[in-house]
């Protein structure tokens, strides 16, 4: 083969090759190829070659914003291959537009006629990148209209990219003519001004009118973006960093979580699992706290993805410091693992002797702790199964001392509360009695102090406790509840004790403070007066009690019924009115007092044959002291008057039915069922105290299916059923409690007092 | 919502009465009854940061609403600044590149 044939054929794979680069884009290396080509094979058809791809490349160079680029490409062309200028001639003048040579264009707009200076203005639109340029320019005149818009956009330019315009300095933009080619960026200009005044709308309506070939569309773009919140695929780098300026470098990361976001949303785990880890990857522009904050948040997420070692270094954790470990904490917690409140307390108790944390720092973590507890109730428990394995290992005594003991304030004690109600007596009493160690002023320790003496009966302790609340002047009302109760219990069993001046003394006390009493505790101090009384002022103070009614009655029953006396009250034929209303009244007093109410049930069964005429609230209280005293009769007729009744207290009325049955051991299933009704609608009624001791009652009966949700329907059926029920036959040899003796209403022996002999 | 950018005040704030001179400052700029939204974002704020309690606990257990990404994406204020001229020009200027 001949050296012609071998250049001929090397010549004939160049071209290949040639086509091959620009079908693929690749216009440098056809470029490059097409140079070989012309120096192998001179000659017009290998030029015409080369000069195509030259300018493929000069339009690549163009569309990818490098101008100069582009310009000098085109020089090369000129020089090179001058017989082919005619061919390429637009393309050329656009490479030299594209590098902001604008001038040669704007001095063949001096003398031009409107239409040739239509046409000039309309090729301008495309290549107008720096409006100031034109302004600069000395090939227009400076009043020529394109010289005069482009001062008056440059100088809004100027202003609205740095400050909030005024409307006056905003007013040169109306001048600019629709058919300019600095139309569009009148528009722009309006867009930025919008966009800085938060009317997103005036933002997406300028931006929508501008011209999409003018270079005023790429910034209108960005507008949109940061408006809208939408992202092209790839943007600019001098785009990038636009935005970044703009939002404070934030806005790229508040887009990634929503990324983040959706694809958990959307339960698109890959995605998910890329996001998360190209989101890590911008941490660098987050400050410290901002930082902290989002690995914080991030952590539950990252957890079902990541092993721990592969977020300790997406999360570019320092191993010194808490970081790693509190990490790692927060993390066994937001999965719910079991033990995590116990290893929080670890952490602090480990970086307390390690001297990273202060002592009130370690208070805090052990307050975190305690407080998982809420966190896993935050749903209303309704599987009694259900146990808190998060809080498991953790000693919510000694978490609760170790606080007091680090961190005494006051203000850290007060946060305490809730947890307390979680300890057994016997611990409350030593975290109490250390608060009020620390604390000697604190209300709170000495009021539930108080309660616990007075729950256990310990009257004289409680009024150490009172004397020491009434010298920090506590006006909690659960204080001033505490001291009735305490003062009344206690007057009442001095008087059991036959200790009449140490009673006087209480009931002179308590009477010192009338505004602690209304008229029904009144009646009740009277009653222990009359108890306490010398015989010259018992018959006095008895005609006084025969004047209050039915509450005298029952109150009076009640002190001569614990005190083994005989009634002394004449018995009177009440109107069913004043029945009910008294049998209420009476059953709130003795609440008032936590007192139970035993010896009064002979007159309170005398409401059985009125219960078609009380209220809601009269019935409850007939059926709380007929379930208390054991009246099951009449207490299964009150629940079934009150479920007919159908009330807002319906619900109680079922809790009532419920205790009964429990009471009578009726079948667990039927059991079940109603106290699942009972919680259902006691969480409609949002009445707790109902509530919860649905919940105590149904982990009883927990094995009886009482867990499946109850149909609105299923309720309704449940409710009539139990109305219309009959009172089970009462267990034979099963009687938990011993019932109160029926009683009878005794006879009236004397008007004399306790100590009258 | 990052409560020291909030408040005006550098992240590494430790003086309570700083912090509480930096919202009482902010409520004058937004008192309730004229900026009930401003306010009640800045009340907010110096609940979490007001003392040294509660800026260890949100340093140490984080900021608990953020926990809802929702909220997180929110805790990033698409703020608004001023970029000057030059970096809009790049943007004209730079294609599609």
């Amino acid at each position: 083969m001949g050296k012609k044939d071998r250049k001929q054929r090397d010549a004939k794979s160049v071209r290949a090759r040639l086509d091959e680069l620009l079908a693929k884009g690749d216009t440098r290396g056809a470029v490059e190829a097409a140079k070989l080509l012309v120096r192998e094979e001179p000659g017009p058809a290998s030029e015409s070659l080369a000069v195509g791809a030259y300018a493929e490349r000069i339009k690549s160079l163009i569309a990818e914003g490098l101008g100069r680029e582009a310009a000098a490409t085109a020089a090369i062309v000129r020089e090179r291959y001058p017989a082919h200028l005619d061919e390429h001639r637009t393309l050329l003048e656009n490479a030299r537009l594209a590098a902001g040579d604008l001038d040669w264009m704007l001095s063949e707009l001096r003398g031009a006629t409107d239409e040739r200076r239509a046409s000039i203005e309309e090729r301008l639109l495309s290549w107008i990148s720096d409006p100031s340029a034109i302004a600069r320019s000395a090939s227009l005149d400076s009043d020529d209209p394109l010289a005069r818009e482009s001062r008056a956009v440059a100088e809004v330019f100027e202003i609205v990219t740095t400050r909030l315009a005024s409307p006056e300095e905003m007013a040169p933009l109306g001048d600019i003519r629709r058919r300019s080619p600095l139309a569009p960026w009148k528009l722009l200009l309006r867009a930025i001004d919008a966009f800085h005044r938060k009317d997103d709308e005036r933002v997406a309506s300028n931006v929508a009118a501008i011209d999409r070939s003018s270079p005023a569309a790429v910034a209108g773009q960005i507008l949109t973006e940061l408006t809208t919140g939408s992202r092209k695929d790839s943007r600019s780098l001098p785009a990038e960093r636009l935005i970044d300026k703009i939002s404070g470098g934030t806005a790229t990361i508040a887009l990634q979580i929503q990324k983040i976001e959706a694809a958990a949303r959307h339960d698109d785990k890959r995605t998910l699992r890329e996001e998360l880890r190209s989101f890590t990857k911008a941490f660098d522009k987050l400050s410290p706290y901002a930082l902290d904050q989002v690995r914080i948040a991030m952590l539950p997420l990252c957890g079902a993805f990541f092993t721990p070692d592969q977020i300790a270094t997406m999360f570019r954790l320092d191993e010194r410091g808490d970081g790693m470990e509190r990490y790692a904490v927060l993390l066994m917690e937001s999965a719910g693992a079991p033990f995590a409140a116990a290893l929080w307390m670890a952490h602090a108790q480990t970086f307390l002797e390690d001297g990273e944390y202060e002592p009130w720092q370690a208070a805090e973590i052990y307050l975190h702790a305690l407080a998982m507890r809420e966190q896993d109730d935050d749903e209303i428990c309704t599987d009694p199964s259900h146990g808190h394995p998060i809080m498991e290992g953790l000693d919510v005594a000694a978490a609760i001392e170790k606080i007091v003991a680090l961190n005494p304030a006051p203000s850290v004690l007060a946060r305490l509360g809730n947890h307390l109600d979680h300890l057994n007596s016997k611990e409350l009493r030593r975290v109490l009695a250390a608060w009020r160690k620390s604390d000697p002023n604190a209300h709170e320790p000495l009021v539930r102090l108080l309660q616990l003496a007075v729950d256990e009966g310990r009257y004289d302790e409680a009024l150490g406790l009172i004397r020491q609340g009434d010298g920090l002047k506590i006006l909690d009302p659960a204080f001033a509840k505490l001291r009735r109760r305490t003062l009344f219990r206690k007057a009442e069993q001095l008087l059991a004790a036959r200790k009449r001046g140490e009673a006087e003394a209480m009931l002179a006390q308590i009477a010192n403070r009338p505004e602690d009493l209304g008229e029904d505790l009144g009646t009740y101090l009277l009653a222990l007066q009359w108890a306490a009384a010398p015989p010259a002022m018992a018959s006095q103070l008895l005609g006084r009690l025969a004047e209050r009614g039915v509450v005298g009655e029952i109150v009076v029953a009640e002190i001569t019924g614990s005190l083994g006396m005989p009634f002394v009250l004449p018995v009177i034929q009440h109107s069913p009115n004043e029945l009910l209303e008294g049998v209420r009244r009476s059953s709130e007093l003795f609440q008032s007092i936590d007192r139970g109410q035993l010896h009064s049930l002979w007159l309170v069964e005398q409401t059985e044959a009125h219960l078609d005429l009380a209220n809601e609230a009269q019935l409850f209280a007939i059926g709380n002291v007929a379930f208390e005293g054991l009246s099951i009769a009449l207490a299964w007729k009150v629940a079934a008057r009150g479920l007919e009744v159908g009330g807002p207290m319906l619900h109680r009325f079922l809790l009532l039915r419920a205790e009964l049955l429990v009471q009578m051991h009726a079948s667990t299933k039927r059991t079940a069922r109603v106290v699942e009704a009972v919680r259902l609608l006691a969480e409609r009624a949002l009445d707790s105290e109902s509530l919860n001791r649905a919940l105590d009652l149904a982990h009883l009966y927990w094995y009886a299916g009482g867990r499946d949700r109850l149909s609105q329907e299923e309720i309704a059926a449940i409710v009539q059923e139990e109305r219309m029920a009959t009172m089970p036959a009462p267990p034979v040899k099963k009687t938990r409690k011993k019932a109160a003796p029926k009683q009878k209403a005794p006879k009236m022996k004397s008007e004399k007092g306790l100590f009258e002999p | 919502m990052n409560p020291y950018q909030l408040l005006g005040i550098p992240e590494d704030s430790e003086e309570d009465d700083a912090i509480r001179n930096a919202w009482l400052e902010a409520v004058r700029r937004f008192p309730p009854e004229k900026a009930p939204e401003q306010f009640s974002r800045i009340r907010e704020a110096y609940e979490l940061i007001r003392d040294r309690e509660a800026r260890f606990r949100l340093r140490t257990f984080g900021d608990k609403r953020l926990r809802d990404l929702a909220l997180l994406a929110g805790f990033f204020p698409a703020e608004r600044n001023h970029a000057g001229p030059a970096l809009w020009l790049a943007v004209t200027r730079g294609g599609t590149r």
